[in-house]
């Protein structure tokens, strides 16, 4: 390890202590939240003509990112094999998140640093604020992949008045594989949430993939394949 | 014509990754999942100030077990224009020497606010955020507050903010700690 990444693992290196992750299945506390109630892209239940993006294709690249804060890494690892045919192990791929200074174990990844890694693995891509659904929809129907800030916590406890936290803002990333208007007065995102054990083309409202959305100020990364 | 201090929008703003004022970028490299917290607030050099405080709450699935953690970033704007003066990452600061940035300190919902649903938590910080309105606008001499005004911005923050934080928030600004949270 070269003299940078040991710097920055060295000024966050308390110690760690983290909560158990609850169990990937036939947890009562994992369907007790709304994460094992969700659904699961099933493209034979779907009309396609009324389906941007192929989530199918992209499910293919999904992976859980366990009791870790390397949603963004995982987010764009998905996003940088499924366009250029690269197989990545994320332990190389951390590496050069950390050594760069874009991620830490201990803190995760900045909203500012969320497409460095398409950079580095030399895809085309662009960051910005302030985007629409219909910016999604145009980048998916056009080949183009697609990586999000979101406040999880709408997502995944969204529904229990008892769990919340203060504040708003983002705390998480996740790619966005689809928009699904097979059922015009239910339509749905697809996501491939790396923290979700079950997040593997995870099907979520629209209204509420908005509201979470909406805490990032509509941030959004997308990539294509260079021409 | 002035325009009113409005500290939700002073503390959105602080998220949005591409707001640059000069070389200083708000959001300045905070991992993804660092929120804002109730700000301090004072006057300096005939400058009033707020500091912007940045921790994580994790949320474990388990009701009233979600992990509070320290806070880890502050941003420090002038008022009235909202300008960044400053950006520090605590783990840099000896004065926190001794806080493990790693490990929870506590957990939400604290005892003060025990079964108070999201809508009404939520209400609570409204009222907060109309009550630091006031005491800003009156510090900038464009208004008027009194005792009494203090006195309920301390009984509700006192509720508000998790205990756990308070020894780091007497560490960020002791004036405030003993107006407000003593």
């Amino acid at each position: 390890m070269n003299d940078r990444y040991e710097f920055w693992e060295s000024v966050s290196d308390t110690g760690i202590e983290t909560s158990d992750f609850p169990d990937t299945e036939g947890s009562d506390h994992l369907n007790a939240t709304i994460m094992g109630q969700l659904e699961n892209f099933d493209a034979s239940e779907s009309d396609p003509e009324y389906v941007s993006g192929d989530p199918g294709a992209s499910m293919e690249y999904w992976e859980f990112q366990g009791n870790t804060n390397r949603c963004s890494v995982y987010s764009q690892k998905f996003m940088i094999e499924e366009l250029t045919g690269q197989e990545i192990d994320i332990k190389d791929i951390v590496a050069v998140a950390a050594e760069n200074g874009w991620y830490s174990e201990r803190g995760g990844t900045s909203l500012e640093n969320m497409n460095k890694l398409l950079e580095y693995y030399g895809v085309a891509n662009e960051i910005s604020q302030g985007n629409t659904i219909e910016d999604i929809r145009q980048c998916l129907e056009h080949g183009g992949l697609v990586e999000v800030a979101i406040d999880s916590d709408e997502i995944w406890y969204g529904e229990n008045d008892d769990i919340f936290v203060p504040g708003d803002g983002p705390n998480h990333a996740v790619e966005v594989t689809g928009i699904d208007r097979s059922d015009p007065d239910n339509p749905v995102v697809i996501l491939n949430d790396s923290g979700n054990p079950r997040g593997c083309g995870v099907e979520i409202p629209l209204d509420t993939f908005l509201d979470a959305w909406e805490d990032s100020e509509y941030q959004m990364v997308t990539a294509w394949k260079k021409a | 014509m002035e325009r009113k201090i409005n500290i939700k929008d002073l503390l959105d703003a602080t998220r949005k990754w591409n707001t640059r004022i000069g070389d200083f970028t708000l959001g300045c490299q905070m991992p993804l999942q660092y929120r804002a917290g109730m700000p301090v607030f004072g006057k300096r050099n005939r400058r009033v100030y707020l500091i912007i405080p940045f921790n994580y709450c994790k949320i474990t699935g388990v009701v009233d077990q979600t992990e509070v953690y320290p806070i880890r970033y502050t941003i420090t704007l002038t008022l009235p224009d909202g300008r960044p003066v400053a950006y520090e990452d605590l783990s840099m600061n000896t004065a926190f020497g001794k806080q493990d940035f790693a490990k929870a300190v506590g957990y939400f919902r604290h005892d003060s606010i025990k079964n108070m649903k999201a809508a009404e938590y939520k209400a609570l910080e409204a009222e907060i955020y109309d009550l630091y309105n006031q005491l800003l606008e009156d510090l900038l001499d464009r208004g008027e507050t009194d005792a009494a005004d203090e006195k309920k911005l301390s009984k509700l923050l006192g509720r508000y903010l998790p205990p756990a934080l308070k020894p780091q928030y007497r560490l960020l600004d002791s004036d405030f700690y003993f107006t407000y949270l003593d």
